[in-house]
């Protein structure tokens, strides 16, 4: 039963200067509030950090297209990659995980802590865009820049499916904007994540707004997640 | 076997156990007929356990039962975390295979001997060992369904090593209330409970 520090971790410095206006907000942190959108409040510190006890597999607010609609109400829950221990982005921002940020000139850091170990999403500061022949992945391709003193992040290339345990879902062709920036106690981080995916949501809409705590002596969990036999085994099965 | 655990390795493991609730894996309903009044979500079986895996986020149990028609069907039994579990003072022997058990289970909406675990009567070894009850419980609810399991729970034993709950506190998280019954205990609670808990009918 071993628990990680996450004030033991030396983080990695920001290779080089932050352009003016920017903060420097790198460290770690840890999930304080969740709003999903157009859901409602999550209110923190409840017993399940589950997306879905606030939107109740309702389809109320969400601009759904038909197909958008169709592939969420389709969806086995079977094959929901959270019962073999991947959490794809942008589920993996919203699953209270500590998160690690490490700002720099020209690689931006962004790690979940999740299954014993980092999750880290690369942000590619020069703004250059995923190459035509890009492969889609769980952590997608992420190019970043500063607007004052917020960092906008846009992803793309992710693998789509479930974006919230009502599995809800979002496409490959999704296109995410989140922002990070600080909160007025110059402590906490702000964060906001917008998805612009016109196959499964007829306009860009807010998903997620979180604060994170600054969290330098939190522990961290070594607990392993180990994919589930009675879904992953049974559905084998029944593939023959 | 069913040694339970100790305070301080309780402790740890409410720490832990905290950290997974935050992210709990699933949600229930999806997977499950999670209603008690539904003729799914509360279905009784017997049988001798197979298999455990004390795994997080979902301890797995495989439990061998034999059918209406005679033939043994493997069922696969969903529950808490094992970090959770043991935040109720389970051990890795509070379970094992071979034990002969009674559980409540919310049938899958999957599969047909599938389910999430919610009672669960654990037999003594011997005949002269007594048997281990968890009770699913929520204190202080506001649904009258656990008034019975709420009477039961007040008056029954509680198993050494398991955590003290405020069954009459704030109105809290599901627990599992671990009983400890000998033989004359159980048969007197299953004429007493027949008709209000499940697991007695």
């Amino acid at each position: 039963m071993l628990l990680g520090c996450i004030g033991c971790l030396l983080l990695v410095p920001a290779s080089g200067q932050l352009p003016a206006g920017a903060t420097d907000f790198s460290g770690v942190y840890r999930p304080a509030g969740l709003a999903v959108q157009p859901c409602g409040y999550n209110e923190w510190l409840r017993r399940s950090f589950e997306t879905d006890k606030f939107c109740l597999g309702s389809d109320e607010g969400f601009p759904f297209t038909e197909a958008g609609l169709t592939a969420w109400r389709e969806y086995s829950p079977i094959e929901d990659p959270v019962l073999r221990c991947i959490e794809s982005f942008p589920r993996s921002a919203m699953r209270g995980r500590p998160l690690r940020i490490v700002l720099g000139e020209d690689v931006t850091e962004i790690a979940y802590w999740f299954n014993q170990q980092w999750h880290t999403r690369e942000v590619h500061m020069d703004g250059s865009p995923a190459p035509n022949n890009a492969e889609h992945t769980d952590l997608g391709h992420s190019t970043g820049r500063w607007s004052g003193d917020a960092l906008i992040v846009e992803t793309t290339h992710t693998k789509g499916g479930p974006m919230f345990n009502d599995h809800k879902q979002s496409s490959p062709e999704a296109r995410y904007t989140e922002r990070f920036w600080l909160a007025p106690d110059g402590r906490n981080l702000l964060m906001d994540i917008a998805i612009d995916d016109r196959l499964y949501y007829s306009r860009p809409f807010l998903v997620n707004r979180q604060e994170w705590i600054a969290a330098t002596d939190s522990p961290l969990s070594q607990t392993e997640c180990t994919p589930s036999s009675i879904w992953v085994e049974l559905e084998d099965e029944d593939d023959g | 076997m069913k040694a339970l655990l100790l305070p301080t390795v309780v402790i740890g493991a409410l720490l832990l156990s905290a950290a997974g609730k935050l992210a709990a894996h699933h949600s229930d309903s999806i997977y499950f007929v999670d209603d008690r009044s539904d003729p799914r979500g509360a279905v009784k079986i017997e049988g001798t356990v197979s298999g455990v895996r004390l795994i997080n986020p979902h301890a797995e149990f495989f439990i061998e039962v034999v059918n209406e028609a005679g033939e043994t069907d493997r069922w696969a039994i969903e529950s808490d975390s094992w970090n959770e579990l043991q935040s109720y003072g389970w051990t890795d022997s509070t379970i094992e295979v071979g034990d002969r058990v009674e559980v409540i289970v919310s049938m899958s909406r999957f599969h047909d001997t599938a389910g999430r675990l919610r009672d669960i009567l654990v037999y003594g070894s011997a005949s002269n060992e007594t048997s281990q009850l968890f009770l699913e419980f929520i204190p202080n609810s506001e649904s009258g369904q656990w008034e019975s399991v709420l009477e039961l729970v007040q008056q029954a034993p509680q198993c050494d090593g398991t955590v003290s709950y405020d069954f009459l506190g704030e109105r809290g998280e599901e627990i599992l209330v671990c009983l400890e019954l000998n033989e004359q205990a159980l048969d007197a609670l299953r004429v007493e409970y027949a008709d209000r808990i499940r697991i007695f009918d």
